[in-house]
């Protein structure tokens, strides 16, 4: 609304020199009374006051008397007068001046304006104000005194917000509905909290006054309102639950007024997920896990003795226990007998997939929105690149001498490149210089490429070698999962170093670039994994088991190799920094190296992300690991706060953080939907294992779940449904329709942004316009004479714009030159209707002469 | 709620509620943190004013360089002089439940220094000073340039000054004030 006014603010401005001339032709004495009505309107009292007190000194001038009288009469009560409301008024302004600026000379009214002008011309700046005041999101107009400055005394505004307030109908009903907008709305204005208080305890009063006058509700609104308030009471109440509950509450507070708030996204980010594994913990173990353990295990297996070790391969006690796919029953089970029977192999596929679903559309929800706020909606960001490092670049939120100190120098940095890129001249790259970047660039892409290449082979060869072997008895359980984790993490840091020594030339690209080497690294490593589980799949025994301790596996060993003991590796090198670093004053010749450990964003969301692509694919096999990993979660969040607070030091360069946490939910996503698209083909197209789990006596998975469609009779709704659904031509048909809508958004979108670059360019023309003629018209008014260079760009401007209604404007400015070329002549017949003018004008400049001398020419033609 | 001990009424916590985007614990625990910063003198009156040099030992606060500002902008008495109602003010403003346009009607009155409705050339320099902290790094004519560069970026109506309309346009645009212009209860 406000954007579309400032748009507006040109027209408007052509509407009220319109305006202006035609009171003024059939008023002439206007300008003297009105000016009065202005400097004493406080003293006058009543409703009129109220009406002129809003109107900003430029309006004051030109409103007559007699009008304000009229809204007065026309509208009974003053407080509700729509001239009390800007809005109201500016939109009336306009319409006036469209409509009746056809029938009048435009020259004529620009003149009468521009004398107006000229009256108030050291004040040319205030014009401009109370365009702006205007676009005040409360909606406010501040009154300006004469010398400009702003009077807010709280009784005046009071009136003005509740007059304002009082116009919209759907808030001042008297239900809870409109009360609970009304809330809102007083909420949202931007005044002090007592003067809140007025307003409300003053639209209360004017809602009541109303309210007895109208006839009483019916009862079924009654009972409508009612239902509404208690929904809305209970939504109240839930939000008070989740603000009161916000998990680590102090801590985030504590990372965020230590680091600020790009730090605290990465924390923002495990907070979240942890949230979300809670939630699925909560589903899985109370439909699947806990009905299991009812049902209790199948028949009197010889359980294995518990050791110590198997809690880290996830062998021997844990491989018959609730913990993995092979020991939930496949029967139906009632505890009281002649109830409904509870079915744990639909409850288990039916949880699992439903929860895997739910995950994804909230993650892609989540992702489409954070992708919209942060990279679509704020790409006109890229023109305000530096407006923004000023206007959003301080962290209001950090608490702390240190931080604040690092957040100083951060954007005296920043500033520092801004403005050695700007005044350096883009020095045109030699052809070598860029052959040479550009090979670099590609040797560098190789080099990953093939590392990558080399890594899956090899993980193809450990598991080939220690895989299938029976190390039920050993630790060589764990080689491959130490192998994969070890080398992601010893990848991960040579990816570091080969970004840095490409040197590339935005920061942003050489982290972005990081990052997705980092990530195709992990996808590679679990997508071998996967590919080799699934092939050489053991005959017998029970292959979902076997899969679910190796994911288990993985999870404990990456936790214990990035976080344990990368840890403590961060930790050393704390200590050898505090004791030999260059802080203790010691100049050794390592201690420029002995940096304290950075504490690495990046790295450590993409950990993440992995660890959750890992429990996506496991929980299809070991339901409660989504326990395990949120146990895990919970203890690295505490550990990597510890690390931030007492060993790290912040990184210098720091990502947006609403892109960074938008790009990590992208990740997310993609790891998500590639475990969707393993989940699907391993329901339809693997055979489950015979001898284990709720799915034995099917062959695949997916049958389980059409067995229980097929009991369906051939007429049930829901079959007869399904199969349609199912046909290839409907499912052709939806994906072209949704094709044609993308294509149609997208052609909108386009024509949007067009007309946008469109809307602006006009802006900037008329700002420019404006903005002359403002320079010209103040020159004129001063009484300088009109030089010869002046006409012409007079006439240059005028050349531009032959189109539109208001070229006369710019074209034809002779009249105002040709005054001042004019003899000057004593005002003959003045006549009575001019007198009052005169009087009023007798002391100004002979350019008001001129204008009553061409009101009474307009008059005798 | 265990507000029996409280100084504050259900009626009151309740026209707070509605006037403030907090809820009633948040309230109380504003209470707290106000009274922290001088307990005996809010002990003895809960709504007590204090100065705004007071007011400024609050972390969050003390680390801003616009922290005077802000104490101004929500002062009732426009001296900078912070009663609780203000501080309550202040930290509804900052919370996250409050909508950008609140915030960005704020955020323009803290770097709106000399209260004209705009901000001009002298506003942006205070603002790009007090943001190096007076770093003397960035000569004049750094300034003057940066200046320059932010009004050819952002004033589209050439005016030599950024209106709240061309204000609120920045600020609209941008997915991170939203996450800068905050401060935890």
């Amino acid at each position: 609304m406000a954007r579309h006014r400032a748009v507006l603010t040109d027209a408007t401005f052509h509407a009220e020199v319109n305006e202006v001339g035609n009171q003024r032709r059939h008023q002439p004495a206007a300008s003297s009374v009105a000016m009065d009505v202005g400097g004493g309107s406080s003293d006058s009292g009543g409703g009129g006051s109220i009406v002129n007190k809003s109107l900003p000194e430029e309006d004051k001038i030109e409103v007559l008397p007699e009008e304000t009288a009229e809204a007065r009469l026309g509208h009974g009560d003053g407080l509700y007068a729509p001239a009390g409301n800007p809005l109201a008024s500016v939109e009336d302004q306009f319409q006036s001046g469209t409509v009746g600026g056809v029938n009048v000379s435009f020259s004529q009214s620009f003149r009468r304006w521009s004398s107006n002008f000229g009256r108030s011309v050291k004040n040319n700046k205030r014009t401009v104000y109370n365009k702006t005041i205007r676009l005040m999101p409360s909606r406010l107009q501040k009154t300006l005194s004469i010398d400009g400055d702003l009077i807010t005394t709280s009784a005046s505004d009071v009136d003005h917000i509740t007059m304002e307030l009082g116009q919209r109908e759907q808030l001042m009903e008297d239900n809870p509905v409109a009360e609970q907008l009304r809330i809102e709305t007083i909420k949202s204005i931007a005044h002090k909290i007592s003067t809140k208080r007025q307003i409300r305890e003053q639209l209360a009063r004017t809602v009541h006054r109303r309210a007895t006058r109208a006839k009483s509700i019916g009862l079924l609104r009654r009972y409508r309102y009612g239902a509404k308030r208690y929904v809305a009471r209970a939504a109240r109440l839930a939000q008070c639950f989740v603000t009161n509950f916000e998990p680590f509450y102090g801590s985030m507070k504590q990372i965020e007024g230590h680091f600020g708030s790009r730090i605290s996204a990465y924390f923002k980010f495990l907070r979240r997920l942890l949230v979300l594994n809670l939630v699925l913990a909560l589903f899985v173990g109370s439909f699947v896990i806990f009905p299991q353990l009812l049902a209790g295990p199948e028949g009197p297996a010889a359980r294995q003795a518990f050791q110590l070790r198997d809690l880290l391969t996830g062998e021997g006690y844990l491989s018959d226990s609730v913990m993995y796919y092979g020991s939930y029953s496949n029967r139906s089970f009632t505890l009281v007998p002649g109830t409904a029977e509870y079915s744990l192999p639909h409850a288990y596929f039916l949880t699992i997939t439903i929860l895997l679903l739910a995950t994804f559309v909230f993650v892609s929800v989540s992702m489409g929105r954070a992708y919209r706020i942060s990279f679509i909606e704020s790409s006109a960001t890229v023109q305000n690149i530096l407006t923004h490092k000023i206007v959003c670049s301080w962290d209001y939120g950090i608490a702390n001498g240190k931080a604040a100190r690092l957040k100083h120098a951060t954007i005296l940095s920043e500033l520092r490149d801004y403005l050695a890129q700007r005044n350096r001249t883009p020095a045109p790259l030699g052809r070598w210089q860029r052959l040479r970047t550009e090979t670099l660039n590609a040797v560098a892409h190789a080099t990953v490429l093939a590392l990558i290449a080399a890594v899956a082979a090899c993980l193809w060869a450990v598991l080939d070698r220690f895989g299938p072997a029976d190390h039920f008895a050993a630790w060589s359980a764990l080689y491959v999962s130490l192998a994969s984790n070890g080398t992601m993490a010893a990848l991960g840091y040579v990816c570091q170093l080969l970004g840095r020594l490409e040197r590339y030339r935005h920061g942003a690209t050489q982290l972005n670039i990081n990052l997705l080497r980092h990530f195709l690294l992990q996808l590679t490593i679990v997508a071998v994994l996967f590919a080799h589980w699934l092939t050489t799949r053991p005959p017998t025994g029970c292959w979902e088991t076997a899969i679910g301790q190796e994911l288990y596996r993985l999870l404990v060993v990456d936790f214990f190799i990035s976080t344990v003991l990368l840890s403590a590796v961060r930790g050393v090198r704390y200590l050898l920094h505090a004791r030999y670093g260059p802080a203790r004053g010691r100049a050794g010749p390592l201690a420029p190296y002995l940096t304290p450990p950075p504490f690495c964003i990046e790295t450590h969301s993409l950990g993440l992300v992995y660890n959750q692509t890992l429990l996506w694919f496991g929980v299809l096999f070991a339901p409660p690991l989504v326990l395990l990993v949120a146990l895990k979660l919970l203890l690295v969040f505490y550990v990597n706060k510890c690390e931030l607070m007492y060993l790290c030091q912040p990184p210098a360069r720091l990502w947006r953080s609403s892109q960074t946490q938008t790009l990590f939910l992208v990740l997310v996503f993609v790891s998500l939907f590639g475990v969707l698209l393993t989940h699907g083909y391993l329901i339809m197209q693997v055979p489950v294992s015979e001898g284990c789990g709720p799915f034995r006596g099917t062959q695949y998975m997916y049958q389980l779940f059409m067995q229980g469609i097929l009991k369906l009779r051939e007429e049930h709704l829901f079959w007869r449904a399904f199969v349609y659904i199912t046909k290839p031509a409907i499912i052709g048909g939806v994906l072209l329709t949704m094709g044609v809508a993308t294509y149609y958004l997208r052609a909108k979108s386009r024509a949007q942004i067009a007309k946008v670059k469109l809307l602006k360019e006009l802006l900037c023309l008329e700002a420019k316009d404006k903005e002359f003629l403002l320079a010209n018209l103040s020159k004129v008014a001063r009484g300088k004479d009109c030089t010869g260079e002046q006409l012409d760009r007079i006439e240059l401007v005028g050349g531009g714009r032959l189109n539109g209604p208001a070229d006369r404007y710019y074209t034809d400015p002779c009249a105002t030159w040709r005054y001042e070329e004019s003899p000057r002549k004593p005002d003959v017949g003045a006549g009575t209707a001019s007198a009052g003018t005169t009087n009023s004008t007798s002391s100004s400049s002979g350019y008001q002469r001129f204008e009553d001398e061409e009101q009474l020419r307009m008059r005798r033609t | 709620m265990g507000q029996a001990n409280s100084q504050f009424s259900e009626d009151e916590l309740q026209d707070y509620e509605d006037l403030t985007y907090f809820t009633k614990k948040e309230i109380l625990y504003a209470h707290k943190k106000f009274k922290n910063l001088a307990p005996e003198k809010v002990g003895h009156n809960k709504n007590a004013k204090l100065s705004m040099s007071k007011v400024l030992e609050y972390p969050e606060l003390k680390a801003n360089p616009f922290g005077d500002r802000i104490c101004k902008v929500f002062s009732s008495s426009n001296d900078g002089d912070i009663t609780f109602e203000d501080f309550l003010d202040m930290m509804s403003v900052f919370s996250d439940a409050a909508p950008k346009a609140v915030k960005a009607e704020h955020a323009f009155r803290i770097y709106d220094f000399d209260g004209d409705d705009m901000i001009g050339r002298n506003d942006l320099k205070q603002v790009i000073q007090r943001l190096v902290d007076y770093n003397s790094d960035l000569g004049h004519n750094d300034i003057d340039q940066l200046i320059n560069n932010i009004l050819e970026e952002a004033d589209l109506d050439d005016d030599g000054a950024l209106s709240f309309a061309e204000f609120e346009h920045i600020i609209d645009k941008s997915s991170d004030f939203i996450n800068s212009f905050r401060i935890r209860l």
